[in-house]
């Protein structure tokens, strides 16, 4: 499977190309647009920087085989319009600065992705080997309460600052209250529980969403499975705009409409992964390097898999 | 590491609750723990029925999204009824949501919030305090205002990105904080609303003999007594239910101006007194023949509406009932629901000794003439007042010491909190333990640095007398106090030469202790529990005989449990005490036992309370610290670290104390040649009689 990359910076383009390549992809980079738009025919990804944006969507427009990636230094609100528009653009990329390249870690998601469309990239993959972590079924309200406090425990186990388990436990919370109350879904398709958050919810075990949480000392990874599949890609998108642009609610469910936004704020990269109308599957990830402030203002990820 | 700046937190994912305070048309909501789906919103906003809101989110831990969903119920339902609403202590976590959600604030007004700092020197964060007034400058900039660390002194630098933290209040209307808001922030929360506005404001009313005086803003050393005083005669009504913090040197400054005013004046009366100002400025001394009370106000917390309200008594009125130390029956402004009285038991031993009011009738009218028409003002026609001339009603609020917590569980709301021993008469194991026991440690006592005040609790022993548990816990809470302030204290001298007298004994004794905790029927675990017991007694005494006004008299809240008796029949009690020592209360503290005096050569610290822990035969006294060659002081063979307990007949209460006497016994000794004595305790030998030749002084 063959991928292109157009970037300017060639020590940053060897970097991306080595990664890829090392995941397993047929990589041809290029700082020259016009010589990656030549190497483009056949291709299964093309990635690029956000600068040249324009290009990448035209390129999708002509190949519609074609998938492909951005990366930027900026905040990700540029380019949400575009990424809800093309469904075949997967990922944005956040890099630190105009000087760093995206993280290997999303750099080899992507990659895996687009070789094994149909296989789920195992919890331990978003982290580095020797890994800790745990997994926890959450079915009700009640376990919901258990499961952040373990999030938030296992966390500060790690000797970490307080807010760095808070913000963690805040996006255990989030993610757990989407699975549990706005997933499940009726035999028509309709939201269950989305409209009362105040009901006490108590699924089936076969309905349980999952809790993950690891860290390898550098990331942590929170991810939670539900087996309903009905989280949008417009969904996702949509609540980011409105909550990163004017942070004006959504009430039509249940919540504020502003769990996206949350989850945006509280990780580097966010990563869905959807099978429609069977799992869906979000992973944040925290990266420990970085203090509060650059936590602030480091650019970061979305990535939307959608698998059959 | 957490700073003293950090405010007041409850354990991550507590259910919101909510301390509801009121005084007339102004309400403040204090939140705590977790605002979540749980947060029913629109039932709170149904509840307020003031014009002007505080909200305060100073101990707001979380906000999940869920939970914004309801704030916004709730401030869009109060927006409808209060036109006021502001917002203050938010910590980071609500100005994130500030900054995210449009109309988290709606048409309120952000007064203060809490910013994040780092030192990266001590790699410690704190949280700074940040007003919308006295910062501006630097928030409209969204550049951080410097701050030094309070460990190392060197600047912190804010842990965010002010971009987007300052994003909100930036962008805010400049406003200005109304009036009587000012007031309620300054004299019932304490809130250090600016420098200005903390100082004390006094406006005068004259009508024929008659003067009013009202104070509003901190009682300090700047009050101007002697200002004040000028001309003042007939009779002089001085209202002060607007005075915030009374600091020691405030108090002395007050009773020095009433003391002084006494004699050209044909009576005083002092109305809206609250506890506090009751206890440090009008002491039963202070009051007479000329000088009393009229009214004063009490804690009473509705057992309807849970709303807590300061009340004010009229002494006369209730002249019977006080003087059994009652408080009189009250009915909830709010609603009208039955009341009781959250007092302490301080302050209810102090009303005997109010004296019964001898007050004409015309007096009372020209009272009553005076606030109407301070009301009646328009505030451009205002002398300086901080309170923008808007007289307070009677009902004025409860000081920030005392509160009752409200649990929010599933909307319901429920009261709890035992603060009297009525009160507490139902309390046992059927009321929750309140949130600032933090431990619950038989036989210890902890201090917590809050964001303007320092809270230090007692836990008794198991005891099968209630009363003897509450002495216990009382006595360990100031010993503790004690000791906190004996680590704030940065004088090297202290650090050298005091420190190390009672540091490592009481270290010892308290790992004894512990170690033997889990054997309670133990001689071991007896032993080391009566060492603790008298020397915290000795301290507690030690401190609130040195450590004059600034050593809180009342506590703040108390709290029993009842248990079986670990042996024999019966049960036992485990009593949890409270002291709240306000900011500049604690910094008094340090610095009275960390200044020196200087007599006859010898150089001296007031005794340091804690040295009980070893010297259980001084609670008073003056500790060498330093001895001039060719001295009187040297030649009588006074070394570092004597204490001096007695100067001829007389005891000696501190350094200030015993350089005084020594002044006054040399001269008197030299009037009447002879020889002086002085009672000194060298090392952990006995304390003797030294005589000193009158020569040495000559």
């Amino acid at each position: 499977m063959r991928a292109v990359v157009l970037h300017r910076d060639p020590a940053i383009l060897r970097r991306i190309v080595r990664v890829w390549r090392s995941f397993g992809l047929e990589v041809s980079g290029s700082v020259d647009p016009a010589e990656a738009v030549k190497n483009i025919e056949g291709a299964a990804l093309f990635g690029a920087d956000e600068f040249d944006r324009d290009l990448v969507l035209q390129q999708l427009a002509e190949h519609k085989k074609l998938k492909a990636c951005l990366w930027t230094a900026e905040p990700i609100q540029r380019c949400l319009k575009m990424f809800k528009q093309e469904a075949r653009l997967l990922s944005i990329l956040g890099r630190a600065s105009f000087e760093s390249p995206p993280r290997d870690l999303e750099l080899g998601l992507v990659a895996l992705r687009i070789q094994n469309q149909e296989k789920r990239v195992p919890f331990s993959g978003h982290l580095r080997h020797g890994a800790s972590s745990f997994e926890v079924p959450v079915r009700d309200t009640a376990g919901i309460d258990a499961a952040v406090a373990r999030t938030e425990a296992f966390v500060a186990g790690i000797e970490v600052t307080k807010w760095v388990s808070e913000v963690v436990a805040e996006l255990a919370h989030e993610l757990l209250m989407n699975a549990v109350y706005d997933a499940p879904a009726d035999s028509k398709g309709r939201a269950r529980f989305a409209h009362d958050r105040k009901a006490k919810v108590q699924l089936p075990p076969e309905e349980s969403a999952i809790l993950r949480v690891g860290s390898d000392g550098a990331l942590i990874a929170v991810q939670v499975t539900d087996p309903f599949g009905r989280l949008k890609r417009e969904h996702v998108v949509d609540g980011l705009i409105r909550g990163l642009q004017s942070g004006e609610l959504d009430d039509r469910g249940g919540g504020a409409g502003l769990g996206m936004t949350v989850c945006h704020n509280s990780t580097v990269a966010m990563i869905y992964d959807l099978i429609p109308a069977k799992q869906t599957e979000v992973t944040g990830i925290f990266d420990l390097e970085l203090n509060r402030r650059e936590f602030r203002t480091t650019a970061r990820s979305l990535h939307f898999f959608e698998r059959e | 590491m957490v700073s003293v700046h950090r405010p007041d937190t409850t354990a991550p994912g507590t259910k919101i609750q909510i301390e509801k305070f009121s005084d007339g048309p102004i309400a403040c909501l204090r939140f705590r723990g977790t605002i979540d789906e749980t947060f029913d919103g629109k039932k709170l906003a149904a509840t307020i029925k003031a014009k002007k809101l505080i909200l305060d989110l100073g101990a707001v831990t979380k906000i999940s999204s869920f939970g914004v969903r309801e704030w916004l119920s709730f401030m869009g339902a109060v927006e409808k009824s209060v036109p006021q609403i502001y917002l203050i202590n938010c910590t980071p976590k609500a100005v994130n949501q500030i900054n995210m959600v449009a109309n988290f604030v709606g048409r309120g007004h952000v007064f203060s919030f809490f910013a994040p700092y780092r030192c990266d020197e001590c790699d410690r964060d704190s949280l700074v305090l940040l007003n919308v007034d006295r910062d501006a400058d630097a928030i409209k900039k969204m550049k951080a205002p410097e701050r030094p660390c309070t460990q190392c002194g060197n600047p912190m630098a804010l842990d965010e990105d002010p971009i987007s933290f300052f994003a909100h209040a930036a962008q805010q209307a400049t406003f200005e904080l109304d009036g009587q808001v000012t007031t309620f922030l300054i004299s019932k929360l304490n809130y250090a609303v600016s420098e200005l506005a903390r100082r004390i404001q006094c406006e005068k009313f004259l009508e024929d003999r008659n003067t009013y005086v009202k104070l509003v803003g901190n009682l300090d050393s700047a009050f101007p007594g002697e200002k004040l005083a000028e001309g003042l005669e007939g009779t002089i009504v001085i209202d002060c239910g607007g005075i915030g913090g009374i600091d020691p040197a405030g108090a002395a400054e007050f009773r020095k101006f009433l003391n002084g005013i006494v004699p050209s004046v044909e009576r005083v009366h002092l109305i809206g007194c609250q506890p506090a100002f009751l206890l440090r400025c009008a002491r039963p001394e202070d009051l007479n023949e000329k000088v009393n009370v009229l009214s004063f106000g009490l804690p009473y917390t509705c057992q309807s509406c849970s709303t807590t309200a300061s009340q004010m008594v009229d002494v006369l009125q209730h002249f019977e009932v006080l003087k059994l130390s009652m408080p009189p029956q009250n009915k909830c402004e709010s609603c009208g629901g039955a009341t009781i009285c959250t007092a302490g038991g301080d302050i209810l031993a102090h009303l005997p000794q109010l004296p019964r009011p001898d007050t004409h009738p015309d007096v009372l009218k020209f009272i009553k003439h005076a606030q109407k028409r301070k009301a009646d003002k328009k505030p451009g026609a205002q002398a300086a007042s901080s309170g923008g001339g808007n007289v307070l009603k009677l009902n004025t609020l409860l000081p920030l010491a005392v509160v009752v917590l409200l649990a929010v569980a599933g909307g319901v709301y429920l009261a709890a909190g035992a603060l009297n021993a009525k009160g507490g008469a139902q309390a046992s194991q059927a009321q929750k333990r309140p949130a600032w026991i933090t431990s619950a440690t038989p036989a210890s006592g902890y201090c917590t640095d809050l964001s303007n005040r320092t809270v230090c609790v007692g836990v008794s022993s198991y005891q099968r007398s209630k009363d003897a548990a509450k002495e216990e816990a009382q006595s360990n809470a100031m010993e503790a106090l004690s000791n906190t302030v004996g680590l704030r204290i940065e004088n090297p001298v202290f650090r050298d030469q005091i420190r190390p007298i009672y540091a490592d004994t009481r270290k010892l004794a308290l790992a004894e202790l512990e170690q033997n905790q889990d054997d309670q029927k133990s001689e071991a675990f007896d032993r080391a529990l009566n060492i603790a017991r008298r020397a915290r007694k000795q301290v507690s005494e030690s401190l609130q005989k040195s450590g004059g006004d600034a050593v809180p008299t009342q506590a703040a809240d108390w709290y029993w449990e009842e248990y079986k008796a670990l042996s024999g029949p019966g049960t036992e009690f485990l009593v949890f005490v409270r002291y709240d020592v306000a900011e500049a209360q604690a910094n008094a503290l340090v610095q009275r036992y960390s200044m020196h005096d200087a007599v006859v050569g010898a150089k001296l610290l007031t005794a340091f309370p804690s040295i009980g822990w070893r010297f259980p035969d001084v609670t008073e006294g003056a500790v060498v610290i330093g001895v001039e060659p060719e001295t009187a002081a040297q030649k009588l063979g006074l070394e570092e670290r004597d204490i001096l307990l007695g100067v001829g007949e007389d005891k000696v209460r501190d350094a200030q104390d015993f350089a005084s006497k020594m002044n006054a016994e040399v001269a008197a000794a030299k009037e009447s040649q002879r020889d002086l004595t002085l009672l000194v305790k060298k090392g952990d030998g006995p304390a003797a009689e030294q005589t000193a030749s009158l020569k040495l002084f000559e």
